[in-house]
């Protein structure tokens, strides 16, 4: 019987800082096992060992020969993810969680709605689009930050936006010298780049507030609810479904999620 | 059904106990005994549950040192003696938590496997004995390996091969003694509360008042869900110094402020009312979601326990009138 608690083993190949502010370190690890394979959205469980696991989403898309996890400093566990330096081990339990629909979006417009550093996983989702270009339609990208330097993958997403096949908005929340980009917050911006909302999904991730001002833009552009996906975190302990911690109703975020539809959060208590 | 002599099943018990970890009540509580001796009942059921032998308190997921991962082994054979009904059905329910397709626990299957569940039927059941609810009674045989029936001298038996061939020599023929007025008195003095219906009706109370109202008294201790043969949340700590560290996996309770407490300060169900919502929630409408059956089987141990009498009779009576 395969042991769902135990990690695997890996090393970190690259470490530096996300962000202008120290807050963000990315990590590029490769395991010592060989490729792992996952879907955009998924998440694993670093360890660290004596201070314990804590949940990450999979920033690096399928086709990388790295898993990457960009982790922001809040406290115990996060706070020794920041020490870890290049060449040093790391253990990892994943994949984990549904991950997104990226099949039922084949074949249709896709617009990424995010903000600050939940941006991870849309890094995923966004070059695994890329990677299979042609089996989707226009890709619109709406990406703010508070400032420049706190937006991740800064130098990626310049190059993406060179390229005539994805459009991508960048933002930052006031003017900024040397900016270029819009200036206004994530929802004032989708506003006015105004995807449309035909045979087209949504996927959105960022801070508790800007989802809540966000709802209403993309309520207003007319996407309906279950063309909207949306990442959620809990509290998570085990990451399969057995501990109990991360329950939203009878789902669990760790094992039914953390990727989810509107029409079904809709329909939960709002316990998230 | 068979019968056998109480006397000679417990010189029996007591050969198995070289081959077999055997638990079994012992006076208060439900634990590891070392002779049958030790076999007493300060209650009807007892107050800690068996669950603890599938599900420890704590114990070691794997220990780390110097880079290796350790997972301990267990090869134990256990005997689980004299359970009560309900006791037997809480541990098929926690089968669906752990024995699962997509990802079997291997610590609590590896001991579940390897275990025999001998009940006991509850011959005079207590005044918080309401498992007759949800469908199952104090001479419920179904989830266990076998029913004993106490008669005195000797106890009835019935069961499975597996639970009866420990016993084999020793079971005589049961003289066609019948068991069905003892079964009906039984049964007849348990005062359980109508759940019918009760998970659906759920479905649509989760704004619903009455969630302050049956938690206002509660001092969220979480003794009743330590307690509940069927809870089963658990956290995972890291222990240890130097190089040398242990992963463990502990019992933990919804009622707990910081169970959802995140590393934001963000926490969902802050508010006491939610947490005792999520326990009911949870019970009377999550498990039937998911398993088509309730995940409380009236053991009443949360009522006799709870140091601020919050009875979830009363909070089911209550559900229902709404
Ligand atoms: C699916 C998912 C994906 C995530 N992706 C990222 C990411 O890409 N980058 C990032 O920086 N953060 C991410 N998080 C949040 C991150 O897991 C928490 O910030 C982290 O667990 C905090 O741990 P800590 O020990 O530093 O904090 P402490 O407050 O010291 O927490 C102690 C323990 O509580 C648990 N815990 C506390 N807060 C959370 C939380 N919000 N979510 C889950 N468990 C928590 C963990 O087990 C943690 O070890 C994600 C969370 C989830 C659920
Ligand atoms: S035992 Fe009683 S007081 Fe303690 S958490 Fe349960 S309901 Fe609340
Ligand atoms: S909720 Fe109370 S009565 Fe029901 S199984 Fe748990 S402890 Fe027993
Ligand atoms: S983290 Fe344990 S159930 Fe989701």
């Amino acid at each position: 019987m395969n042991n769902p608690y135990i990690p695997m083993s890996g090393k970190i190949k690259k470490a530096w800082f996300e962000s202008t502010d120290r807050s963000l370190r990315t990590l590029d690890i490769v395991l010592d096992n060989g490729k792992m394979d996952f879907i955009p959205g998924q998440f694993c469980e670093i360890s660290i060992m004596g201070k314990g696991e804590s949940p990450f989403g999979i920033a690096s898309a399928p086709s990388e020969d790295f898993l990457r996890f960009t982790v922001n400093k809040t406290g115990y566990v996060t706070a020794a993810i920041h020490w870890l330096e290049e060449e040093t081990p790391v253990w990892i339990r994943g994949p984990l969680g549904n991950g997104y629909p990226v099949e039922k979006f084949e074949g249709k417009n896709i617009v990424i709605v995010s903000g600050g550093f939940a941006f991870t996983t849309l890094r995923s989702l966004l070059i695994y689009l890329l990677d299979h270009r042609d089996k989707y339609k226009d890709i619109t990208v709406v990406y703010g930050a508070r400032e420049p330097g706190l937006l991740l993958y800064r130098e990626e997403l310049q190059e993406w936006a060179k390229r005539d096949d994805v459009n991508i908005h960048l933002a930052v929340d006031a003017e900024f010298e040397g900016w270029q980009g819009h200036v206004g917050f994530v929802p004032t911006i989708l506003e006015k780049v105004s995807p449309s909302s035909e045979d087209a999904y949504l996927v959105m991730c960022g801070p508790p507030a800007m989802i809540k001002f966000t709802l209403p833009v993309i309520k207003k552009l007319n996407f309906p609810s279950e063309k909207v996906y949306t990442s959620l975190e809990r509290r998570m302990k085990c990451g399969i479904g057995k501990c109990g911690r991360c329950n939203i109703g009878p789902y669990y975020v760790c094992k039914d999620g953390p990727v989810f539809s509107l029409d079904v959060l809709e329909k939960l208590p709002k316990e998230y | 059904m068979k019968k056998i002599d109480k006397k000679r099943l417990f010189e029996r018990l007591n050969n198995l106990i070289k081959d077999y970890v055997v638990y079994a009540p012992k006076g208060k509580d439900f634990g590891k005994i070392e002779d049958t001796s030790e076999i007493k009942r300060e209650s009807i059921n007892v107050r800690l549950s068996p669950k603890q032998v599938f599900l420890p308190q704590e114990e070691a997921l794997f220990t780390f040192k110097q880079g290796d991962i350790k997972v301990p082994e267990n090869n134990e054979k256990y005997i689980l003696f004299g359970i009560r009904p309900c006791d037997a059905k809480a541990i098929a329910l926690l089968d669906k938590n752990f024995d699962t397709k997509d990802f079997p626990d291997p610590y609590y299957i590896d001991r579940r496997k390897n275990s025999i569940l001998i009940a006991e039927a509850c011959i005079e059941p207590e005044s918080t004995c309401f498992c007759t609810a949800f469908g199952s009674g104090p001479f419920e045989s179904k989830d266990a390996d076998a029913l004993i029936i106490d008669r005195g001298d000797y106890y009835l038996i019935d069961g499975n091969e597996k639970a009866l061939s420990l016993f084999d020599g020793l079971l005589e023929d049961d003289g066609g003694e019948k068991i069905l007025e003892l079964k009906k008195k039984a049964e007849d003095s348990i005062k359980s509360p109508v759940v019918e219906g009760i998970d659906k009706k759920l479905s649509s109370m989760i704004d619903d008042p009455i969630w302050d109202e049956v938690s206002r008294k509660c001092i969220t201790c979480g003794a009743c869900t330590y307690l509940c043969p069927t809870c089963y949340c658990f956290d995972i700590q890291d222990v240890g110094k130097d190089d040398k560290y242990m992963r463990e996996r502990v019992w933990d309770s919804c009622m707990f402020t910081v169970y959802t407490l995140e590393a934001s300060g963000h926490n969902p169900r802050k508010e006491k009312e939610k947490r005792m919502r999520q326990r009911v929630m949870h019970k009377f409408n999550y498990y039937p979601f998911l398993y088509d059956e309730y995940g409380c089987v009236g053991c009443g141990r949360c009522i006799k326990y709870c140091p601020v009498n919050v009875d979830i009779r009363k909070i089911i009576t209550k559900i229902m009138e709404v």
